[in-house]
């Protein structure tokens, strides 16, 4: 089991100390399909949970990112604007998004775990968000 | 209280679902957006072939010693190509104001006087009622049920389809064919034509000798790269070259003067329905008219992006994609007809930035000479 958490809005995010590293599940980028930009999130800047830090473009439409927790963005992934595929190739690992400061963790125990997404997917909510 | 419609489905609809298709409301159909990657399907295309149900799409036969006058009156395109020359006709049914009703393909059988029209899915049942009010005696409308269509297109196209069905590959681009088969006592039609810029031909028949076709075609072609495609790759193929899609570029409101395609007015034919329109129009000068734009810089225009020339706004994006074969942004807008003019510097609201944007002429993209190898 990943100790990732997952939103309804489908993005995941990981835990490295106080460090949040954040993408869109796998579910997210096949409905995605095909990421062509990345817009990079700016650092420094400060959100709560649930606004939206970025946007990707795919051939099918635009698509805004939200952050999981409240946190200020530290980092980028500069790989990205030259490869934004990588986020379809490898929606965990290399085609993280942002990373952020988290705020406070406990808003980051209170989102779902892998097992919780997956029946989030299976019941249908997730469909529309 | 909400009513909903529901969604009419293709005949193809279950073996879409077991390709692994993602489905879409276009129009009222419930259609594939893709199987596999939009941008996989539209390469698959480009560079080998694709295969898309086209099912949605109205096939209508009109016939009788009235039907040749009939449709003369009411498409922007010459009916007498299709007798003197045997290929499909392109135009467009205009209302009196000259606003396009629906853009369509007529293809006619001289000795019998019998026409098949192919017309959008979307504006079928618009088009079928505008026939009928406008129908002549000696004329006869069947808007013709339990029928479905694919187009094949690519490169390799023509090499699936000579291997699988006869009588159609050698055929020239615009031509057609009504062949018996594909069931018993079946007939079909095999139209070279197509909407993504590439060789190929259209197919329309009872639903039977559709899915024999489909599934022959798949068998023979996947070697070579045949791969099923959905609406996904087919908007951006066409997009691509430039052809309109009926609800962006061509609407009620707009002429085929303002969305620059004088090509599909055959102005020698005589009289049609919004002819006179048409030519006070193109007498008065356009003020608007659609243009072609690609973006400078990284960004995706879409249906509804506003574009700006020095500051100045000008009009929407009527349709807007990433190109997958150039890989940028590009968009077609309704503008004033002053900024139509290759290499006109524009700016494109795209999430509340101006990325900046040129205007292009059509196509976009067009086709690689090919290379002795």
């Amino acid at each position: 089991m990943s100790n990732r958490r997952y939103t309804q809005s489908h993005e995941w995010i990981r835990l490295e100390g106080n460090t949040g590293y954040v993408g869109i599940s796998d579910h997210a980028q096949k409905e995605v399909t095909d990421v062509v930009y990345v817009e990079m999130a700016k650092i420094g800047k400060t959100l709560k949970a649930g606004e939206e830090a970025t946007t990707l473009e795919s051939v099918k439409a635009a698509f805004s990112i939200y952050a999981p927790v409240s946190g200020t963005i530290a980092k980028a992934n500069n790989a990205l604007e030259g490869d934004p595929g990588l986020i379809n190739k490898s929606p965990y690992e290399s085609g993280w998004i942002y990373a952020l400061d988290v705020a406070d963790s406990t808003e980051f125990n209170a989102l779902m775990t892998e097992e919780q997404y997956a029946e989030f997917l299976k019941s249908g909510a997730a469909a529309h968000h | 209280m909400t009513v909903s419609i529901p969604l009419r489905r293709s005949p193809l609809h279950e073996m879409h679902v077991r390709a692994g298709a993602k489905f879409i409301d276009f129009g009222g159909w419930e259609l594939p957006v893709q199987y596999t990657s939009i941008m996989d399907e539209h390469q698959a295309t480009r560079q080998a072939a694709g295969i898309f149900d086209i099912s949605h799409m109205g096939q209508v036969i009109i016939e009788g010693p009235g039907a040749f006058e009939f449709i003369q009156k009411l498409m922007t395109g010459d009916l007498q190509r299709t007798l003197d020359k045997g290929l499909g006709v392109y135009g467009h049914m205009c209302l009196p104001t000259g606003g396009v009703i629906d853009d369509i393909f007529v293809y006619g059988l001289k000795e019998s006087k019998r026409y098949f029209m192919v017309v959008n899915g979307a504006t079928h049942e618009k088009d079928i009622a505008w026939l009928r009010k406008n129908v002549t005696s000696g004329v006869t409308i069947s808007d013709l049920e339990g029928r479905a269509g694919f187009a094949i297109q690519g490169p390799k196209a023509l090499e699936i389809i000579e291997e699988t069905i006869a009588g159609i590959a050698e055929l020239p681009k615009f031509a057609f064919q009504q062949i018996r088969g594909g069931a018993p006592n079946d007939t079909f039609w095999g139209c070279r034509t197509g909407y993504t810029g590439e060789e190929g031909a259209e197919f329309f028949g009872p639903v039977r000798t559709i899915l024999t076709l489909w599934k022959q075609l798949m068998e023979n072609g996947h070697v070579l790269g045949l791969k099923p495609c959905g609406l996904g790759a087919r908007d951006t193929l066409r997009l691509e070259v430039g052809y309109p899609l009926y609800g962006h570029e061509l609407t009620e409101e707009r002429t085929s003067l303002e969305a620059n395609l004088e090509w599909a007015i055959k102005w020698q034919k005589g009289d049609f329905i919004g002819r006179a329109a048409l030519e006070n129009q193109k007498k008065g000068g356009l003020k608007e008219q659609l243009l072609a734009y690609e973006l400078t810089d990284r960004g995706v225009p879409r249906q509804g992006t506003k574009i700006y020339k020095d500051g100045q706004f000008g009009g929407l994006t009527t349709s807007g994609t990433f190109s997958p074969s150039l890989q940028k942004g590009i968009g077609l807008a309704y503008a004033p007809l002053s900024w139509n003019n290759a290499g006109t510097i524009l700016e494109v609201d795209v999430h509340n930035k101006r990325v900046p944007a040129k205007v292009v002429a059509l196509p976009f993209y067009k086709k690689q000479k090919g290379t002795l190898s």
